[in-house]
């Protein structure tokens, strides 16, 4: 089988573990402030960067983003989540051109704390209700610690995975 | 860069000295937005609390002397709880979409308890509004609970 055809598998198959993990993470009550998340479903968004590239992380936080937002009857979460989460996502593949210097974690951490401010901004101005971002400093911290959780995370898995698996997917 | 990315984390440790700066900035970034918000904040009146469905106001509350008014023909019910009221809000003509309202006298305070909004019921995890700054919004049926004085922080004015 091409490389190409493994790499559109893998894909399909980050994106169906972070929509699962979206839904079910959905289902549990959030951190302390309405909205927020653990975060688990940005595992399998980071690995599509890491393992694929970046044009396959952007479809995996796609079908997460809009799918999820489906299924779990929350239309309106799509209009807040999905910017940020591109936003995150772009700047996360910019940093991680920098892996020499950067570590994974930071760069994850980084990422959850724009993606939780972005959201914040982003509610606000939809909803015109500007005291919201009174809740900017609580997001931050809790953010900066599922950041780092996700980011300890993907590099254990890393760390796990043999060199043989990547095998399969670098571009020919 | 894909194979040397991967072979990069597999032997490198999970963090690196630049890490900090990102780590730095965060920090600096928490500090700054906690100055920002509650530095120059100012103590509040919390009067009573109204509601509104599509930005328009259909019910305000008074502490004071209890005093319900609903400003505009909606659907709703009021039942004495413990310490307070609960205030049954039907949104639509047919009455099957609600929220549940709780006011609580001794605390002066009032938060969404029940609403068949949607599978999260994300209305219901808002913190109770008990001062001039709080605010409790259900997006998908369109309503906001916010203090009769306010409901929103505005640090250049001074509230």
């Amino acid at each position: 089988m091409k490389n190409i055809y493994k790499r559109i598998i893998l894909c399909g198959i980050l994106s169906a573990l972070a929509l699962i993990s979206f839904i079910i993470e959905g289902l549990f009550p959030p951190l302390f402030i309405p909205g927020v998340r653990l975060g688990i479903s940005n595992i399998f968004i980071l690995l599509a960067l890491i393992i694929l590239n970046r044009k396959y992380a952007f479809i995996t936080l796609i079908i997460k983003t809009v799918l999820g937002s489906v299924f779990s009857g929350n239309f309106s979460a799509l209009m807040y989540s999905l910017p940020s989460g591109i936003l995150a996502l772009t700047v996360e593949s910019v940093l991680i051109v920098f892996y020499k210097k950067l570590s994974i974690v930071s760069i994850s951490t980084i990422g959850a704390v724009i993606n939780s401010l972005m959201q914040n901004v982003i509610f606000c101005l939809a909803t015109g209700l500007y005291g919201y971002l009174a809740f900017m400093p609580y997001l931050s911290i809790i953010s900066f610690f599922t950041g780092l959780f996700v980011g300890i995370t993907i590099y254990y898995i890393i760390k796990i995975l043999p060199l043989t698996v990547l095998k399969n997917f670098i571009q020919s | 860069m894909k194979k040397n990315l991967f072979e990069d984390i597999k032997i490198s440790k999970p963090f690196k000295p630049f890490d900090a700066i990102i780590y730095l900035l965060i920090i600096v970034f928490i500090a700054l937005t906690f100055f920002f918000f509650f530095y120059l904040n100012k103590p509040t009146s919390n009067a009573g609390f109204k509601v509104l469905l599509s930005g328009k106001e259909i019910l305000t509350f008074q502490y004071d002397n209890k005093e319900l008014n609903v400003l505009e023909t909606v659907n709703y019910k009021t039942e004495n709880s413990k310490g307070g009221i609960t205030i049954t809000l039907y949104i639509d003509a047919n009455s099957s979409e609600y929220n549940v309202l709780s006011v609580n006298y001794e605390e002066r305070s009032v938060k969404i308890t029940d609403a068949n909004c949607s599978n999260s019921k994300d209305c219901t995890f808002f913190p109770p509004i008990s001062n001039d700054n709080g605010s409790i919004i259900c997006l998908p049926h369109k309503l906001t609970v916010l203090p009769i004085n306010g409901g929103y922080v505005s640090p250049i004015a001074g509230g």
